[in-house]
């Protein structure tokens, strides 16, 4: 296992862009959805459609298999994504103060949240077809999957050194070759890296995804999530076992035949020619490797890749391109284009909004503060146990190498999965979910810390501890001067995580299938969200969606990011 | 060495050191390490690389725990706990980047019983003696490499250690820093005020060690020995120009050269040679060493014999690395070492004047001539594909080599025969196999006909 993924994970750096351009992408962003949500109203059909789920066993590889290409096909829509939007925003000095802004502030948008929205309008807009369906549900995992992997490949890009970019240029690439010679190699090992935590990310919300609800009308896609919900709505305790189990089944397998031989693979792209203390191993590429069927494609692709390019002319020297004398002005004509887009949706957005009476505004402002100070007890009670766990496993290598992976593992769980019985025996256990729902929040965060600080705490230099215990200092004092500060960095990497996690979560968690069918719900605006939907209280909704949208943006901007520019500059090892 | 009746500070007594590699294999790393430091000594630990100096440092100091044997400390055994009287002065080091120079250097009186004040004297008078006044705000990546070690020379003065312990503390340092640092702290070693009783040294460096050190501990590898202990009644300050520095200086080059070059223990070990350990012994292990620097002294040298010594201050080598590179040069036959001196042999000589492709050929007849090379060409032609996984090599190396490191072993086995274009290793496969010349493209007719005949 390489131990980094705390510094390999992307997240956008510095502070330098204001505020307000934020708030001015985020409104536009909403104003958009709210604007096309108005728009699908208008075609409004009801659907009745229901899917039946087979809950046999026999059933389950297929429902699994369907789940997967889902997750695949959001994962193929992710990469195309991510090469053409982080290369326009690598390249074009007037487009990257625009494209990246965007893309922050999406990374840090609750995007669950406008689930609900979302499958109305694409339903809507497809009527009567599962298509719709099938495409929201990609829609979503989508975006759970795309954004670090477009900031990963976007700061490779920026950081490629200029000397391979020169060699690129002397050797007269064109840009295909430029890209899968020069660029792709010297991303691939943090896009494969940042691959593999999106695609786990995608399955958070798969229970939710497949089987969907809203008022009377039941949107469900055949899937394991849906299986899961039917087992779950039908009391059939085997099936939850058998989907719990494939589920595990798939993200072992994922991991182990798919990510596993990538990182070893792309580990060969890495320029640092030092060998690493944990070397990625996998069986699989090794034999594949030594496989003559394995090395004929891989030496088709290779020919394909490096195909020698269709000489348009002789090699001669570049002839000046003729500068077109008419430059269309395209800032001039897509400006006003936007902002007439965005005008309408703010239009719509403000109608929407108004609905929203002055005790219900204060109603999600109160509900936002639960929702807040749930999130951050998530938090603070993952961090008192992983950071003890996590420090001693990552100093002891032996047992990092092991675990590291099932932790990895833990986090790529969807863990709404199991909500509605955790909720069972927090009933059971005679708590409710006002507390309870804390304790899902966690099931999901936690491992990202978990994770992170074992990735901190065995980068901690032998050095540094020899001279904690020649200096004889014990206990609290070398927590205080040598492992929180140690793994601090990593740690503040893995709350950004875990607090996006757990906002995302709030949505499931606050509000929730119980036993019999029966709701349950905590007060909070993730709860608020759901139960506007379930009520079809458009206006609501669109407020509090709006206000966590915000919130979310406003708190990793004013506190996540000015801890991690303190992390970084006070408490980064290895100066 | 001066002998005394009291105490001595610290003992180690028949250290033995094994490290896993794996978990089947052990490799032994330290043989029979017995030492005895007295109080105000100054000892250094000399070898060339791989002697495990700094394992032997980090045992006494009981930061790592030996296989066997026993470290005494004021004659009572460690048991598992760091040595009470130990403050170490690390090679890159090791100051806590968040914490400023003055908090780096309070964190050796964290666990005291001192007042305030009490530290606060302290804190001044190691800053003082090591020249470091004026940082004490200063943050760690503000400070240049010498003033960093500074802050940890202070570091382990302010505890007032019965023991300083500095593990190559200058080798990170450019030669000039290095240089001034070491006079300091000779100065600060024959300083009665300076607090601490004993210094040990881990160096690679002879001058340095004959600089400091009132006994020298010389160390050889595979597994670590020690070799001799040489004692330095040189009086302090020591001037490194005077015929006597320089005449300890070639005496211990002497000792070094006949452990590394000529395999003749200095002290007599009594060993049945039966025919099989003759037969292993030719199974000369590869030398930590790369053919780019074989060729580098192959074209420093003539028939004629040059001292190793002056060679070596020539190319401003450190002296046991240099002696490596001509072990590496002899077991290919390449040079021959009659005393303290090298010069080429017959086939170092035509090898010198080849040009690059015979160089080639006439390296890959020399390397199969190695018992090594013949093995691994011999385990190639007989197996089926012609090929061997690396892990199928690395298993050999252990088993012909149980004193080695199979993986070191193994990157220089492959960086050799690369050159000599005698196997080739395809790292993505994990594969060594007999070398062939790979075309893009078709191979030329001709060529083909050419390989066939």
């Amino acid at each position: 296992m390489d131990l980094n993924p705390a510094q390999r994970r992307q997240t956008s750096e510095g502070t330098s862009r204001s505020l307000s351009a934020d708030i001015m992408v985020l409104v536009a962003l909403i104003a958009i959805l709210c604007g096309s949500l108005e728009v699908g109203r208008e075609w409004h059909q009801p659907f009745h459609r229901t899917v039946e789920i087979n809950l046999s066993p026999w059933a389950l590889p297929y429902y699994t298999l369907l789940s997967f290409s889902r997750g695949v096909v959001a994962y193929g829509f992710s990469l195309i994504f991510t090469l053409l939007y982080a290369r326009w925003a690598a390249y074009d000095r007037r487009a990257e103060r625009i494209l990246i802004p965007i893309l922050d502030v999406l990374q840090s948008v609750p995007f669950p949240a406008f689930l609900a929205p979302l499958e109305l309008l694409l339903v809507n807009i497809i009527p009567g077809s599962i298509f719709g369906l099938e495409l929201t549900c990609i829609l979503v995992i989508f975006t759970g999957q795309v954004w670090n992997m477009t900031f990963s490949f976007y700061y490779s890009l920026k950081n490629l050194p200029q000397d391979f970019a020169f060699v690129g240029k002397l050797a007269r690439f064109n840009w295909w070759q430029k890209f899968t010679q020069v660029e792709l190699p010297f991303a691939t090992s943090g896009l494969v890296y940042n691959s593999m935590v999106s695609m786990a990310g995608g399955w958070f919300f798969l229970t939710v995804n497949e089987s969907f609800q809203i008022g009377d009308q039941d949107f469900r896609l055949p899937g394991i999530g849906s299986y899961m919900a039917v087992a779950q709505s039908k009391g059939d305790v085997w099936a939850q076992i058998y989907a719990v189990a494939a589920m595990i089944l798939m993200i072992v397998a994922v991991d182990q035949l798919v990510w596993r031989p990538l990182l070893v693979w792309s580990n060969k792209f890495k320029i640092e020619d030092t060998e690493a203390q944990y070397q990625d191993r996998s069986a699989l590429l090794r034999w594949l490797s030594r496989s003559k069927f394995a090395a004929a494609i891989q030496n088709f692709f290779k020919n394909w890749m490096r195909r020698p390019p269709i000489p348009k002319a002789p090699i001669s020297l570049p002839v000046p391109r003729p500068v077109s004398k008419i430059k269309i002005p395209w800032d001039y004509l897509l400006m006003p284009l936007a902002a007439i887009g965005v005008g309408i949706g703010v239009y719509h957005l403000f109608l929407l909004i108004m609905g929203v009476t002055l005790g219900e505004w204060l109603m999600i402002f109160e509900h936002l503060l639960l929702t807040l100070a749930r999130v951050l007890t998530a938090i603070f009670l993952s961090t008192l146990w992983t950071v003890p766990v996590g420090v001693w496993i990552g100093s002891n290598p032996r047992w990092a190498r092991f675990l590291m992976p099932i932790t990895q593992i833990a986090a790529s769980f969807p863990s709404p999965m199991i909500f509605p019985n955790l909720v069972f025996l927090i009933y059971f256990l005679h708590g409710n979910l006002q507390w309870g729902s804390i304790l899902l929040m966690m099931l999901g965060a936690q491992w990202y810390i978990l994770f992170n600080v074992i990735a901190g705490a065995s980068a901690i230099p032998q050095d540094l501890i020899a001279c904690t215990k020649l200096t004889h200092l014990v206990g609290w004092q070398r927590w205080r001067t040598l492992f929180l500060p140690g793994i601090f960095p990593a740690l503040v990497t893995g709350w950004i995580t875990a607090a996006g996690g757990a906002w995302n979560a709030s949505i499931v968690s606050e509000y929730t299938m119980g036993a019999n069918n029966q709701t349950l719900k905590a007060t909070g605006l993730g709860a608020t969200i759901e139960q506007s939907l379930t009520d079809n209280n458009l206006p609501m909704l669109g407020a509090s969606v709006m206000v966590m949208a915000f919130f979310v943006v406003l708190f990793n901007r004013m506190v996540w990011k000015r801890m991690a520019v303190v992390a970084r500059e006070r408490y980064q090892l290895l100066t | 060495m001066p002998e005394t009746n009291a105490t001595p500070l610290v003992e180690l007594i028949g250290i033995e050191m094994r490290f896993g590699e794996d978990s089947t294999e052990k490799l032994k790393v330290l043989e029979n390490i017995n030492l005895t430091i007295q109080e105000n000594d100054v000892m250094a630990l000399l070898g060339p690389s791989g002697c495990g100096k700094s394992t032997i440092m980090r045992i006494l100091s009981g930061l790592i725990k030996p296989s066997s044997g026993i470290v005494k400390f004021r004659g009572k055994p460690l048991q598992g706990e760091v040595n009470p009287g130990v403050a170490m002065v690390f090679q890159n080091f090791a100051l806590f980047p968040w914490l400023t120079v003055r908090e780096n250097i309070l964190l050796g009186l964290e666990n005291s019983s001192y007042s305030l004040e009490e530290r606060e004297q302290h804190f001044q008078k190691s800053i003082e003696m090591v020249g470091l006044d004026g940082y004490n705000d200063a943050l760690p990546k503000e400070l240049s490499g010498g003033m960093k070690q500074r802050v940890g020379i202070a570091r382990a003065l302010i505890m007032e250690p019965q023991i300083l312990c500095m593990d190559e503390p200058f080798s990170a340092l450019d030669v000039l820093t290095g240089e001034t640092l070491r006079n300091e702290i000779g100065r600060i070693a024959t300083d009665p005020g300076s607090g601490f009783k004993s210094l040990v040294i881990v160096t690679h460096n002879i001058s340095e060690a004959v600089y400091l050190a009132r006994n020298i501990v010389v160390l050889a590898a595979h597994p670590g020995r020690v070799e001799k202990i040489v004692s330095n009644p040189l009086p302090y300050p020591r001037d490194p120009a005077s015929p006597a520095f320089q005449q300890l200086v070639s005496q211990i080059h002497a000792i070094l050269t006949n452990s590394v070059l000529h395999d003749e223990p200095s002290i007599a070990e009594p060993e049945i040679v039966s025919s099989e350990t003759i037969d292993d012994a030719a199974f000369a292990p590869l030398p930590n060493v790369t053919m780019g620097e074989v060729m580098g002294l192959v074209q420093m040298l003539g028939t004629e014999s040059e001292s190793i010594f002056a060679l070596a201050t020539r190319l401003k080598k450190d002296f046991s690395t240099f002696l490596s590179v001509i072990k590496a040069a002899e077991l290919i036959d390449l040079v021959e070492t009659p005393g303290q001196s090298v010069r080429l042999t017959k086939a170092g000589l035509a090898f010198r004047n080849a040009d690059i492709k015979q160089r080639k050929k006439l390296m890959g007849d020399l390397l199969l001539d190695l018992k090594i090379f013949k093995h691994f060409a011999d385990r190639l032609d007989q197996s089926e594909t012609h090929e061997l996984t690396e892990e199928e090599v690395l298993q050999d190396l252990a088993q012909l080599f149980p004193n080695e490191r199979p993986k070191i072993l193994f990157r220089h086995l492959v960086g050799w025969a690369r050159y000599a274009e005698l196997f080739s290793f395809d790292t993505r496969r994990a594969i060594l196999k007999r070398f062939e010349k790979e075309y893009l493209g078709k191979p030329p007719a001709s060529r083909l006909k050419g390989a066939e005949a």
